[in-house]
């Protein structure tokens, strides 16, 4: 099972590091979001004063762009699936004792680790460009960390689409569809607070409103940690619940022509 | 022993029979071939097999294992090969053959991975990306990829379709090589007549999900009988006619103005024979041809209609294809 799951994502890895165009695109509209949308919106900053947030407008959406990389990487990242069940490849795969689910876990695994590659990546590059992360190389580790548990929820996500659509067209549809109002919907390029209600209560319900908050106060720390602990509980449960019916879908669908 | 064994094999969907009541047996080292259409219940038969489907009735059997009850063990001992190309263009040939014996749980799989590409002539190229591949190339990793398990069966689905007449020969001499030089079992689908002429020990002729014959090539043709011999003379004889039909082997004479149809049995052995009556009595032959029947004429025998005619029959590939797509996608 182990094996299984570490030989598939070893594919999803190899493949990935093996397209080198593919890597650096998926870098341009984050840079473009930092680079841009963050000194476009620079004057914000005296509304983020008013709801305690004490740095520039930058250094708010630094962990809403993070966000970004690591949902729309794993959002995406179903495509090898169905690209693999599209040309025949799930077929080679299932034609072997692996185990079905090493087959979901393997592919949600190395997902989210292309994701945590890509964020991780992208945060060093928003270093550079000045933003603090003033807990240091720790908290640069809790991040990751943080971005890891998202990635493995949001590629699960995205696996199930991918075995249940079987269409390019539809995949892309409901991936797009999903992907900018969650980050739209969330803390991830303003404060819940400056929001109309209902649309803060919708973003209650977004996990992504929970890490970008936890991503936020390691880069720069409001309050005290242990305010945090319902959000780290929240996205935890997120990705766990996720991640198993993610595994029970694909288990089910890959089987249905049986 | 039989390697595979299918007994009364029925697989339908909704009131459509892609299978209806099939039966056979594989022998152990022998290169057995599936003969049949499009839709006509090939690819349906060796998914079945490969485990990935399941019959709506009946059982079958491969290398010993029952293939609804024990698909985990089935699916160690068998390779397979689809129809379409299957390999992963971001990876290199050898990284493919890695992934693919680490489905199978192989351990120290360098060297089965050397002996492999050797066995496919692939070695000097196996650190390119497969996207650098040609066709013929990448079919011959694909076949690679189904034997890295040393599998005791191997399933072939339509092994050289879309390939060029030169590419085609060269997989029919690898396939050869693994039946002559490793002993393994191949169970292939082909609807191409020549490729189940060369490469198959004995032929199924399947058509509409049931299959129609089954037997050695050689005798599905025989079974069909006799050589043609089609002379053209300058003019006709009435003595050399009837000294025609004396002759042993010779069933039938036909005549049509100066042409003469012959049926018989053993042309190569009857020609010189009939120029020898030719020249006794005075004949001149313009031109002499004979022809064997061919696994076409089976096919033809056996379903009433030719291949092509099948192709074209839109509405049966059109309802099919939906079925396919299925497990496809």
């Amino acid at each position: 099972m182990i094996e299984g799951i570490y030989w598939i994502t070893w594919r999803e890895l190899k493949r990935y590091f093996n397209s080198k165009v593919g890597i650096l695109i998926r870098f341009i509209q984050p840079l473009v979001w930092l680079g841009f949308t963050g000194n476009i919106f620079s004057e914000t900053k005296i509304l983020l004063q008013q709801v305690g947030f004490l740095g520039t407008y930058l250094d708010y959406i630094a962990p809403g762009v993070v966000t970004m990389m690591v949902l729309f990487t794993s959002i995406f990242g179903g495509m090898t699936t169905l690209l693999d069940r599209r040309l025949g490849y799930m077929n080679r795969i299932l034609a072997s004792p692996i185990s079905r689910t090493s087959i979901a876990l393997g592919k949600v695994l190395g997902i989210s680790l292309i994701a945590l590659i890509q964020s991780g990546t992208l945060l060093g590059i928003a270093l550079f460009l000045g933003i603090r992360v003033s807990t240091g190389i720790l908290g640069i580790f809790a991040i990751i960390l943080t971005a890891l548990v998202v990635a493995l929820g949001f590629s699960s996500i995205s696996l199930m689409v991918a075995i249940k659509v079987k269409s390019h067209e539809a995949f892309w549809g409901v991936v797009n569809f999903m992907g900018m109002p969650l980050l739209f919907v969330s803390s991830a390029l303003f404060p819940l607070e400056l929001m109309p209600s209902w649309l803060a209560d919708i973003a209650k319900f977004n996990p992504l409103t929970y890490s970008i908050d936890i991503m936020r106060f390691f880069m720069a720390p409001q309050g005290s940690f242990i305010n945090l602990i319902p959000n780290l509980i929240i996205i935890g449960l997120f990705a766990l619940i996720v991640v198993s019916f993610c595994a029970i879908l694909f288990n089910r669908e890959i089987t249905k022509a049986l | 022993m039989s390697i595979i064994k299918v007994e009364n094999l029925t697989k339908i969907y909704g009131d459509f029979f892609a299978l209806n009541n099939v039966s056979f047996s594989v022998e152990q080292g022998e290169i057995f071939g599936f003969l049949g259409p499009n839709g006509a219940g090939k690819t349906t038969t060796i998914m079945i097999l490969i485990t990935l489907l399941k019959p709506s009735k009946g059982r079958a059997f491969v290398a010993g294992y029952d293939v609804v009850k024990e698909p985990s063990k089935v699916r160690a001992n068998i390779g397979y090969v689809s129809q379409d190309i299957t390999v992963d263009d971001y990876l290199t040939g050898r990284e493919n053959l890695k992934f693919q014996a680490h489905l199978y749980n192989l351990n120290n799989e360098n060297k089965r991975i050397e002996e492999i590409l050797n066995l496919v002539d692939l070695s000097d190229r196996a650190d390119e990306p497969v996207a650098l591949y040609s066709a013929g190339m990448k079919r011959r990793l694909d076949i690679a990829c189904g034997l890295i398990n040393t599998p005791k069966v191997l399933f072939l689905d339509e092994p050289t379709l879309g390939l060029d007449a030169q590419t085609k020969r060269r997989i029919w001499d690898y396939i050869k090589r693994l039946k002559n030089e490793l002993g393994i079992t191949i169970f292939l689908t082909t609807h191409y007549m020549e490729e189940a002429d060369i490469l198959c020990n004995r032929v199924a002729i399947i058509d509409r999900g049931e299959i129609k014959a089954l037997d050695k090539p050689s005798i599905l043709k025989g079974h069909i009988g006799d050589e043609v011999i089609n002379l053209k003379l300058e003019y006709l004889s009435e003595a050399f006619m009837d000294s025609l039909k004396k002759l042993q082997g010779i069933k039938e004479v036909k005549f049509h103005d100066t042409l003469c149809s012959i049926k018989a049995k053993g042309a190569e052995g009857l020609i010189p024979k009939i120029f020898e009556l030719a020249s006794i009595h005075k004949v001149k032959v313009e031109s002499l041809s004979s022809k064997k029947p061919t696994l076409e004429d089976v096919f033809l025998a056996y379903t009433g209609r030719g291949l092509r005619d099948i192709l074209s029959d839109k509405e049966k590939g059109k309802i099919f294809g939906k079925r396919m797509r299925r497990f496809r996608y």
